[in-house]
């Protein structure tokens, strides 16, 4: 009954009046629509629809070998989904914590149920994120007329990315849903993961740590790195050699259960010290 | 109710900010904690109600060890530095959401403790436009609103005026006759000289000196020198 209560406190408090959560992943999702539909233009190809845009927001980038001439390039456009999402659900635990939540706090006798109060608010804050992104992305396409399902532009998606390789997405590259439902895996496992080490280490340091972790997936496809299950372009049905859809689901999971876990104990131990 | 703290030191950043403090409190009375600006007052604020953990010695609450058999004192009260609530909702709104938490009082309950210090129950004024003393008065009326055994309030005259300040000596002469166990913060010494029954006296976190009610005037002699 009090996590109950907690959890519809955090929701409102922390999601519902945080106009944030609301107007960046619609500014996010819009921009990237009209980077595509005008990068579309430029290259006079077909598309773009749905799933082009979604591809375009999550597909992050093509496997990274480095070597002479052969510049990493920093995929802003997905660092731009996963990053505000994370940033986003940095300070409120704390924040509450510190204050009104710590009348709270002492009022619940104990602190697990306000760790999961927090744990929920912050998976419901990130779906809510991703529901708005392609929520904005379905509206963009209603306006503007685009396709819902005519699958990938591929030409489209090649140019945009810069792919060069032949094994990317060959002919029998079809949509499924995983390809949309990992990244956002990935964003929750990760926004769990820089709550709990924020319990160890001051909040933007956490941040900091997740944003490393995300330039570190970009710069090396490695299965142990969950931001690679972020980005659809590494996936094996897209790319050869690319990261299991499967692994990734098992690597999310356990990191968000490891996250809330690991996190529940640390709060018991943690000290609730004012902001100063 | 009876708070044993146990030899307990504190250090946070390899700084000790309590050092090997032992004090016995009992329910009825008034404890006032002395001392200037980081002498630990606040801290052991926070050690007795559970928001920080001692790094050696322990703390009993009825005979139980905070952090260990309790994570929270079972009853407490809480006021600490400046009070924090929700800009957008009222004092009312405010204190109902908190009460909502333990469902021990009602809307007339909340109502009579916003009159008891002095705050309009149906002011709907938000409050983000409370002044610094009406967000003092509101501070209070949450740590008192549902009788707890134990009431912890720091600095509590803060931003008062005098008027404020009789106000908090009634309210407190009210809780310790209820038969809580009270403690207070203040900068001022003649406040808690009027109020307590013990003070301590404390510098660089330790207990300086225990004073009883007879013992007050030493506590102006131990704070000048």
């Amino acid at each position: 009954m009090k996590f109950t209560k907690l959890l519809w406190f955090d929701l409102r408090h922390g999601l519902l009046e945080n106009p944030q959560l609301f107007l960046i992943p619609v500014v996010v999702a819009l921009t990237s629509c009209l980077t595509l539909s005008a990068s579309a233009a430029q290259l006079n190809t077909a598309g773009p629809g749905f799933l082009d845009f979604i591809m375009y927001l999550y597909g992050g980038m093509d496997r990274y070998i480095p070597g002479p001439g052969n510049l990493f390039t920093f995929p802003v456009g997905w660092m731009a989904v996963f990053l505000p999402a994370a940033f986003m659900t940095l300070q409120y635990p704390f924040q509450d914590m510190q204050g009104f939540g710590q009348q709270i706090l002492i009022r619940t006798k104990g602190r697990t149920a306000w760790w999961l109060s927090k744990c929920g608010w912050n998976l419901c804050s990130i779906l809510f994120y991703h529901g708005l992104v392609f929520l904005t992305t379905a509206l963009f396409c209603w306006v503007s007329q685009a396709s819902f399902f005519d699958g990938f532009h591929k030409p489209l998606i090649y140019a945009v990315f810069q792919v060069q390789k032949p094994d990317m997405m060959p002919a029998d590259t079809v949509w499924h849903g995983s390809m949309v439902l990992l990244p956002v895996l990935v964003s929750l496992g990760l926004s769990l993961l820089q709550m709990s080490l924020a319990l160890f280490i001051k909040p933007v340091f956490s941040f900091f740590a997740i944003a490393s972790l995300m330039i570190s997936s970009a710069y090396f496809t490695s299965p142990y790195l969950l931001g690679n299950y972020g980005m659809v372009l590494r996936y094996h049905v897209v790319m050869t050699d690319g990261v299991n859809i499967q692994d990734g689901v098992i690597l999310s999971v356990a990191v968000l259960l490891l996250a809330v876990a690991i996190g529940g104990v640390g709060f018991l131990h943690y000290d609730i010290l004012n902001r100063d | 109710m009876k708070i044993e703290i146990k030899d307990v030191s504190k250090t946070i950043r390899r700084q000790p900010v309590i050092d090997s403090v032992c004090v016995t409190m009992e329910s009825g009375k008034i404890y006032g904690f002395q001392g200037i600006n980081g002498s630990g007052k606040t801290m052991l604020m926070r050690l007795i109600c559970g928001l920080i953990h001692p790094t050696e010695g322990e703390i009993l609450i009825d005979e139980k060890i905070l952090g260990k058999n309790m994570t929270f004192p079972d009853s407490v009260g809480l006021f600490l530095e400046s009070p924090a609530f929700l800009d957008g909702y009222s004092g009312f709104q405010n204190l109902k959401m908190l009460a909502s938490i333990q469902n021990k009082i009602s809307d007339e309950d909340i109502s009579s403790t916003l009159s008891a210090v002095g705050l309009d129950p149906s002011d709907r004024k938000k409050y983000r436009k409370y002044s610094l003393g009406m967000k003092q008065r509101l501070g209070i009326a949450a740590a008192i609103m549902e009788r707890p055994k134990l009431v912890i309030l720091d600095e509590p005259t803060n931003s008062l005026d005098t008027d404020g300040v009789q106000l908090v000596k009634r309210i407190l002469t009210i809780q310790r006759q209820r038969g809580a166990l009270v403690i207070i913060s203040c900068h001022d010494l003649s406040i808690l000289q009027e109020l307590s029954d013990e003070i301590l006296l404390l510098e660089a976190g330790r207990i300086k000196a225990h004073l009883c009610a007879p013992d007050f005037m030493l506590a102006e002699k131990e704070v000048v020198i």
